[in-house]
């Protein structure tokens, strides 16, 4: 079972410095993916799930600033101690990432094809014929009808499902080892959506790549992935495997999540929500950084952060006051089944 | 194969767009003339020396060889007046100064073109290197790059251009320097805004995700989706650089009196611009006719930069 993480994150801490003051957008992250397996991201906007994934590819913006002390290690090397050259051959080569927007995530200028090869031909020692072949290829496993013709198209020629397959294929040219996917599939409609998380299982098992899956909908989560961490206001709130999460949230925010899903099998008057808003990530709150919105919380919260601990073998929280959410839940439970 | 008809037929739709328009027919089809009347100057208006007596001769160098006349020159001819004259059968466009005014609006095209693609070539090259490392890269390099600009820019540009020629001497050449040195900034701006703009796509950052270097980025990724608003600038440019031109020569700074150029013409006309007494329209062919070729050089430009702009801004579709 204990295998070695092919990538951990340790202690990521990502501050932006802005004319406001410090946005602690990612403080103190730390979590491992293992080869194969699929690890889900989940948290709402402003959770720091994507900042922490353009960290890892070190892609941020001249004004975010990863700390000293922070951690991302790849295959037993840390990232941020190469240098630029490095890490640009890590990019795309090793790791690569897809993003939410497929209609504005490919050049509108060039044809997926030359986009595709672009990678190709810079990661691999290939000929543009022989690389043109290998997109064509990647086209067809990513299931482009006719890639032979869709080559030389452009990307306004493609529909939105479409183009997220090519940027797919793009990802996957040089066989990556890990894939980020942000919200893959978030500005896709629900069959497409269904569909290329599908494709994404089915290469990630003949390619057996590790996905770092980020999303605010737990229910892609719920199906696609084997572990999740449940971030907030830039810290993990709570880990697990996929299962253990959702079927025994501790964490009040969890549990919150997963009441805001719409459920078939009882009636509900009112969809439950969250109380409050995310905070402003300049003034989050003392102590526990979701305090200001837990129905469990205590004085305690308020001046103190709670430690991530671990509950169960390979469950961890952080919550004081975790027990109060599991006796809730029984509640709810009993309440539900009379 | 597939691609070199399918760019054919996509080229053939972006013609057929472009010429639903009129008025961008008629900026091509004066262009178009302009470029003729250009290319066959010397079957037009053919250089030719004039003895004392106003008649053509041809000279010889002592190897025998025919001595070219610089066709730049209008030809000096004693059988013309100096004062203007209107137009007849020899002269279609009249004389002024011993000079025929057809044979300067000819040559003058020539002149015209020379200049506005010199100077809008160079000084938008480098409007577009200065602008793309200022944009791409931003920071420090951006800033003191783009106040570099704005003291170009503070400076106005006649002063500037007559300065500028005073230091150097007078002449075509000079005017030309002037007004690429200051005539770059625009471009400039142009591109570094475009470029703060598509720097925030989504196509960037996923360029970069894939490891691609930055000098490939700018030059395969943002230049195409930013270049052309300063293709259409130029084009536009063009035209009003032949204007300033015109102007620096109506002062005195450009062309040497008596050179194939528009506006140097126009610095003959001084004397009588105002006409006879009274009549003041007396002389009008000479500042009519190099006058109307500038205006339609300007127009073309002008209709044609527009054409562009309608066919290749996306935000117009």
């Amino acid at each position: 079972m204990e295998k070695n993480p092919m990538l951990s994150v340790r202690n990521l801490r990502t501050y932006f410095y802005t004319e406001d003051g410090v946005v602690r957008a990612v403080d103190g992250v730390d979590f491992d993916v293992y080869e194969g397996e699929t690890l889900g991201i989940v948290g709402e906007s402003g959770s720091g799930k994507s900042v922490t994934s353009l960290a890892i590819l070190r892609l941020l913006d001249p004004k975010g600033k990863i700390e000293d002390g922070s951690e991302i290690i790849f295959n037993g090397k840390n990232l941020l101690d190469l240098n630029e050259d490095e890490m640009r051959k890590i990019r795309g080569n090793d790791i690569a990432m897809i993003f939410q927007e497929p209609m504005v995530a490919l050049n509108p200028v060039f044809t997926i094809g030359d986009q595709i090869m672009e990678a190709i031909l810079l990661h691999q020692d290939v000929d543009k014929k022989k690389a043109r072949e290998m997109a064509i290829d990647m086209l067809r496993k990513v299931g482009i009808p006719e890639p032979e013709k869709r080559v030389d198209e452009y990307p306004h020629e493609l529909s939105g499902g479409m183009r997220q397959r090519a940027m797919i294929a793009m990802a996957l040219s040089c066989r990556p080892k890990l894939l980020i996917a942000d919200e893959p599939t978030t500005a896709l409609d629900v069959t497409i959506q269904a569909q290329i998380l599908e494709l994404m299982k089915s290469l990630q098992k003949e390619y057996g790549m590790a996905i770092i899956l980020i999303t605010h909908d737990v229910g892609v989560i719920a199906e696609n992935a084997d572990r999740v961490v449940v971030m907030y206001g830039g810290k993990v709130m709570e880990t697990s495997d996929v299962r253990t999460t959702f079927r025994k949230p501790k964490h009040p925010y969890t549990w919150g999540l997963l009441n805001s899903i719409p459920r078939l099998d009882i009636e509900q008057e009112r969809l439950y929500s969250i109380p409050g808003m995310v905070p402003d990530p300049l003034h989050f709150p003392a102590g526990c950084r979701f305090s200001n919105r837990c129905e469990f919380g205590e004085e305690k919260c308020s001046v103190e952060m709670p430690p991530l601990v671990e509950v169960e073998s390979g469950h961890m929280v952080r919550c004081f006051f975790y027990r109060k959410v599991e006796e809730a839940q029984k509640l709810s439970k009993a309440g539900e089944g009379a | 194969m597939s691609e070199g008809k399918k760019a054919n037929t996509e080229f053939i739709r972006t013609m057929r767009k472009m010429f639903r328009n009129p008025s961008a027919i008629l900026g091509f089809a004066l262009l178009i003339f302009f470029i003729i009347v250009a290319i066959f100057a010397p079957l037009i208006a053919e250089p030719t020396f004039f003895d004392e007596n106003g008649n053509p001769v041809v000279y010889y160098d002592e190897n025998g060889k025919v001595i070219k006349p610089n066709p730049y020159q209008i030809p000096y001819n004693d059988k013309i007046p100096s004062q203007p004259d209107r137009p007849s059968p020899d002269h279609p466009f009249g004389t002024i100064e011993k000079r025929d005014i057809f044979y300067g609006v000819v040559w003058g095209t020539r002149t015209a073109f020379f200049i506005g693609l010199t100077v809008t070539i160079i000084s938008t090259l480098v409007g577009i290197l200065i602008g793309s490392i200022s944009g791409y890269y931003g920071g420090w390099i951006d800033e003191v790059l783009m106040r570099i600009t704005d003291v170009f820019m503070s400076i106005p540009f006649l002063l500037a251009a007559m300065v500028l020629t005073t230091i150097l001497g007078n002449g075509i050449d000079k005017v030309m320097i002037a007004m690429t040195v200051f005539g770059w900034m625009g471009a400039a701006r142009l591109i570094r805004a475009n470029i703060l703009q598509v720097k925030e796509e989504q196509y960037i950052l996923a360029s970069k995700a894939l490891g691609i270097k930055d000098y490939f980025i700018i030059m395969r990724h943002v230049l195409p989706n930013t270049i052309f608003p300063v293709l259409i600038q130029a084009s536009m440019r063009m035209g009003s650089l032949v204007i300033t031109a015109a102007g620096l020569s109506y002062l005195g700074l450009g062309a040497p009196l008596g050179y194939a150029d528009w506006g140097s013409m126009l610095n003959y006309t001084r004397n009588w611009i105002l006409g006879a007494s009274g009549s003041t329209f007396s002389y009008w062919y000479a500042v009519f006719y190099p006058g109307m070729a500038m205006v339609l050089f300007v127009l073309a430009w002008n209709l044609v930069g527009d054409a562009l702009r309608d066919v290749f801004d996306p935000r117009l579709k």
